[in-house]
């Protein structure tokens, strides 16, 4: 017994102080030689499957020559996108432009009615704020005639028509009076 | 407890068999060297010899490995005790758990395998011992191995058991006083 262990024990007090006990286990014979055998010839065979494995393992997933450095480039030129091919006429851009010609178009014809209806059909009232003069020089540039026009508010006085002149007209035209209602 | 020449022998051994030519020597001196004491630190915790084996090679395939990884600055026979001492423990709460009984519940699992021992004689002082060791606990049970039948110093059970020195001291003599009360009292 070690000599540290057995002051130990002796200042424990301990019935074991002194007591030289070994295990009393046996062991087959020849258990240590054997097992050291076993586990060497444990520890080559796992090598052993294990360089195997590898080596099988590059043996049958050989790859051609210079796989790897070619393989990026392969790889790129699938994954690449199409150059989209050439046309002549485009019906997208045209389908487009046509939308845009007809919107134009309408437009076009929308504001011209309003606009030129607007003109040409003036109310009531805006006529009659214009001066007279303007009228009746319009009208004889124009070549309109007096009868045509609404006799409302319309004064003869200027044009130095007396009554007689007025009944000969009458008389010639007809004394219709459904034409100025 | 190693000698110096143990200890660069050790060295060695790590250092030879980190090269693949002597990789396989290295180790069959390692086996040599460490066999006994490792299986006898493992028997004395699962009785049964067939049991001592299995847990002993797994041990040292254990170490095939993972000697690679071994760090320099621990002690090799201590990174072995404790490889040794971890896959005991495993095997053990894997039995008890197997055989649904709680690890330091049963004193009986172990005393049981020892009378079924074809030797054993239960006026003979030597297998009193045992009887008395197998009643105490795992861990009580690991630090009187260690210190009585290994005489590993505290400080290397420290290293092994990853507890302190003084705690272990502690815990030998309650260990101690046990064995010694059972011896009395048989």
């Amino acid at each position: 017994m070690n000599k540290e262990i057995a002051t130990e024990l002796e200042n424990a007090g301990s019935l074991l102080a002194g007591m030289d006990i070994k295990t009393p286990y046996t062991v087959p014979v020849g258990y240590f030689s054997d097992f050291e055998r076993e586990i060497s010839s444990m520890v080559a065979s796992e090598e052993r499957i294990r360089n195997a494995g590898s080596a099988r393992l590059n043996e049958t997933y050989a790859v051609p020559d210079n796989y790897f450095e070619t393989l990026p480039a392969r790889v790129m030129k699938k994954v690449a996108p199409p150059k989209p091919a050439a046309r002549l006429i485009d019906f997208k851009w045209i389908r487009f432009a046509a939308a845009a010609v007809l919107l134009v178009a309408i437009g076009l014809g929308m504001s011209n009615t309003l606009f030129t209806k607007g003109a040409t059909a003036p109310k009531r009232g805006d006529i009659a704020q214009l001066d007279e003069r303007d009228i009746i020089e319009y009208l004889g540039v124009a070549g309109s005639s007096v009868a045509s026009l609404d006799p409302v508010g319309f004064s003869l006085d200027k044009y130095n028509l007396d009554n007689k002149d007025i009944v000969t007209y009458l008389d010639q035209t007809g004394w219709d009076t459904d034409n100025y209602n | 407890m190693p000698e110096i020449e143990d200890q660069i022998s050790d060295v060695a051994i790590v250092s030879a068999f980190r090269i693949e030519r002597t990789r396989e020597s290295a180790f069959t001196s390692l086996v040599r060297k460490y066999q006994e004491r490792l299986y006898w630190h493992i028997r004395r915790m699962v009785v049964v010899h067939e049991d001592a084996d299995d847990i002993l090679q797994n041990v040292f395939i254990k170490v095939w490995r993972n000697l690679d990884n071994f760090r320099e600055e621990s002690n090799l026979y201590t990174w072995l005790y404790r490889i040794a001492t971890n896959e005991t423990l495993s095997w053990i709460e894997n039995q008890k758990r197997n055989a649904a009984l709680s690890i330091d519940a049963d004193d009986a699992f172990f005393e049981d395998k020892l009378k079924a021992q074809s030797d054993f004689d239960p006026r003979n002082i030597e297998w009193k011992l045992q009887q008395a060791v197998c009643r105490l606990p795992e861990k009580q049970k690991l630090v009187f191995n260690l210190r009585y039948f290994d005489e590993m110093p505290y400080t290397e059970m420290a290293g092994v058991l990853d507890t302190s020195a003084g705690a272990l001291k502690a815990s030998y003599h309650h260990a101690l006083k046990k064995v010694e009360e059972f011896l009395k009292g048989v």
